[in-house]
């Protein structure tokens, strides 16, 4: 039997204050999902941070500015108080660009093709930064100047899901007055995304989702969401989670890819696209289109990936 | 919420100390590094002769794998930091006498996935890239993987800790996270958090890497990060010492068993300590290097002693991040200073750091200095930090120079400072 957390509406409540999307472009054929970032331009990084972040940290940057700004807080005037809780999917080699002009430095005798990467003078020198799955934690707390409590999951649902969970105890707890949860990456791995650049393809289709938490009692402006309990587990030795029935679960399977739907008077979101999303994803469709309705009843969030982790989640729209 | 008490009830490592015998018992790791002995040797990656790079705390992965042969048969394509935490999480778990059909689950770390010679050449060749990457496609179905070859699959971040859930049927949270060189200490700590809210009653926590691969030996050489060739040879590892110039990189699987005292006191388990505080930070500086005044471990270990209600007199021991590296040693022991000030240096904590022994385990450095910090605490016995001869004049703590010291202990921290700018400490209590 899974447990739960200690997240209950009789104990403090943690409510949502801020969301955006900032979806990858191969979601905006659709004339659906209005979530806030929708259709934003993606703010270009510092030359400094670009040098060493991950792909979708400019994704990163402006849903967490758009989120932020829809919290009305300043995360520079946070410090300490502001934590950080990140998710990151797709990056774990570095761009081909960083060290491909390596290979063309003649100035190297080694016959190694991995010598290059220590010898050659055009090798990026952040390789080892760029390949680390915090790096968007890292990267963000550098934008934001954010310096409390912090934790950076790989990836998917499992990740989504404990940055979220982390993010609730940790403001429940008192430790942090705001949390920052943010998912960002690619369903694209990293030998696609090589191969892609080959092709001379130089953008990769990344997105980012940011949500904005805070206790209800130090929120400055009115709650979009409250949260209630959480769950999290390993599916892939036990089926954890209460299942969606079969008639939800094939009528779910003819709405893909992107956004929630009502189904039997339930809400539901794709559990597979995007994977990078996870339930951090399905929430802010969720919020979105309860709030688009007025729908003020508690909603369950389902999500799961295949490699085996569930989660669940309650919501209810303020 | 009435947080409950978290105490480890069990111990997994898999380290580099005796090059021709497997050290892979928790005895054998305390043994070690109580005698102050050193895991570093002489290295060469297999891909070139010429690499900067020349010492390590290696493990003989050929003895290794004829070791774990019959246990790893099953086991999923891993790559070898892979290996080396799914047999110390399975040690931990036989340590504790734990069972299957207990609520289990497992926090780890990960760091920088290995590159093979093979991929590079791929990549240094964009006539024939296409179709000697694609034999390296994760979306390939497993039997088609090659049995020995890196492919994209063993390379993947959280796929030890799904490695791990398999081996051991568990059912609880399942935890990746990547927190460069504190991985492993946020590992623990969200274990243990997991624990006070109630997710599971038990849950492992550690985690393995090794970065004896050039490429990732490589990106840590770019930084200016590692100890290059220099007289010291074996003793090149010295935190704290004026000569050191660096980390020296170490490899290795560690996991500790956490668990709900309830649990453990329930099926009347060996409690070696308890966990009582954990704190982490983000210094918001640098990705590429810590706050020149330590702000961010301040802060960090700050939020760890509130965490435990302790006043910082309380911690008898510290085992340091203490890298080695030039600006980590000084950086590190002002913060002590600064958070523990003290009127006369012998009234602070002793502080020690047992990469000096067994090198920089680098996103899972945290587990095995863990284990030592509990084993430590057990024995009444602070590690040493070897190497060390003559302090640099900024390092004017006691470090417990050359040999191991007995103390009885009660509140014992252990720091460790990433990349990233991320920071986290622990407090570990002898158990009463």
């Amino acid at each position: 039997m899974l447990k739960t957390n200690n997240i209950k509406a009789s104990d403090e409540r943690v409510v949502v204050s801020g969301y955006a999307v900032v979806p990858p472009a191969s979601f905006m054929h659709t004339t659906e999902g209005l979530t806030p970032g929708f259709g934003s331009s993606v703010q270009p990084l510092t030359r400094r941070l670009k040098r060493f972040t991950c792909r979708a940290g400019e994704h990163a940057v402006t849903a967490s500015q758009l989120a932020f700004n829809m919290a009305e807080i300043k995360p520079e005037d946070m410090g300490k108080r502001c934590g950080l809780y990140t998710n990151q999917a797709g990056q774990q080699h570095s761009d081909i660009d960083d060290y491909h002009a390596g290979f063309a430095d003649s100035s190297t005798s080694s016959d190694s093709a991995l010598a290059h990467l220590w010898s050659g003078k055009e090798v990026n020198p952040f390789l080892a930064i760029k390949a680390l799955s915090n790096n968007l934690l890292g990267m963000i707390s550098v934008h934001w100047s954010i310096r409390g409590d912090c934790s950076a999951f790989v990836r998917d649902q499992a990740g989504a899901a404990m940055a979220l969970s982390e993010a609730v105890f940790n403001l429940r707890h008192g430790y942090i007055d705001v949390a920052l949860v943010l998912t960002a990456g690619t369903d694209i791995d990293h030998f696609e995304i090589q191969h892609q650049q080959y092709g001379g393809e130089r953008s990769v289709d990344c997105g980012a989702v940011a949500l904005i938490l805070q206790r209800e009692n130090t929120c400055m402006t009115q709650p979009i969401a409250e949260i209630f309990d959480m769950k999290n587990g390993y599916g892939g030795n036990s089926k954890q989670l209460d299942s969606l029935g079969e008639a939800s679960e094939k009528a779910l399977k003819k709405y893909r890819p992107t956004f929630a739907r009502i189904i039997d008077k339930q809400y539901y979101c794709n559990p597979d696209e995007p994977r990078w999303g996870g339930i951090i994803y399905s929430l802010s469709q969720i919020i979105h289109l309860a709030k688009q309705q007025q729908n003020t009843m508690p909603i369950k969030v389902h999500s799961h990936d295949k490699s085996g982790f569930d989660a669940q989640i309650t919501v209810r729209v303020c | 919420m009435n947080k409950c008490r978290v105490v480890i009830t069990g111990m997994g490592i898999i380290n580099a100390f005796d090059e021709n015998a497997l050290c892979t018992t928790k005895e054998k790791y305390w043994e070690s590094i109580s005698a102050g002995k050193n895991a570093v040797r002489a290295w060469r990656p297999e891909d070139t002769d010429d690499f900067p790079v020349k010492y390590a705390a290696t493990i003989n992965f050929d003895l290794f794998k004829k070791e774990y042969q019959t246990s790893l048969k099953d086991a999923p394509l891993l790559e070898r930091r892979g290996y080396f935490g799914l047999v110390a999480a399975n040690n931990a778990f036989k340590d504790a006498r734990l069972t299957s059909s207990m609520h289990i689950g497992c926090a780890a770390c990960s760091g920088v996935p290995e590159i093979h010679e093979s991929e590079m050449l791929a990549l240094g060749s964009a006539d024939n890239y296409p179709e000697s990457l694609e034999e390296h496609r994760t979306d390939k179905p497993s039997e088609q993987l090659p049995e020995l070859s890196h492919s994209g699959l063993a390379s993947t971040n959280d796929r030890m800790v799904s490695a791990i859930a398999e081996s051991l049927s568990m059912t609880g949270p399942v935890i990746n996270i990547n927190g460069a060189c504190a991985g492993a200490a946020q590992a623990i700590g969200v274990a243990y958090r997991a624990i006070q809210r109630g997710e599971a009653d038990v849950m492992l926590a550690g985690g393995a890497d090794s970065v004896t691969n050039t490429r990732v030996m490589s990106g840590l050489y770019l930084l200016g990060a590692t100890a290059t060739s220099s007289p010291k040879k074996e003793a090149l590892c010295c935190p704290f010492d004026q000569g050191r110039s660096g980390l020296v990189a170490g490899e290795g699987g560690a996991f500790l068993v956490l668990e709900s005292e309830a649990s453990a006191k329930g099926r009347d388990a060996l409690i070696y300590g308890e966990i009582v505080g954990y704190g982490s930070s983000l210094d918001a500086y640098k990705v590429t290097a810590p706050h020149p005044e330590g702000k961010g471990a301040e802060a960090a270990i700050v939020s760890a002693l509130k965490d435990a209600n302790l006043s910082p007199e309380k911690i008898d021991y510290i085992n340091a991040h203490g890298t080695s590296t030039p600006m980590n040693d000084v950086v590190e022991t002002q913060t002590i200073k600064k958070v523990f000030a003290q009127k006369n240096s012998a009234a602070y904590p002793l502080i020690s750091s047992t990469k000096s022994m067994i090198g920089h385990w680098i996103s899972a450095a945290a587990a095995p200095e863990a284990i030592a910090t509990v084993m430590a605490i057990y024995h009444g016995i602070v590690p040493p930090t070897i190497n060390l001869n003559i302090p640099d004049v900024d390092c004017d703590l006691d470090y417990v120079p050359n040999q191991a010291r007995e103390k009885k202990m009660h509140y014992a921290m252990s720091n460790s400072f990433g990349f990233g700018g991320i920071n986290a400490s622990i407090i570990i209590k002898a158990y009463k």
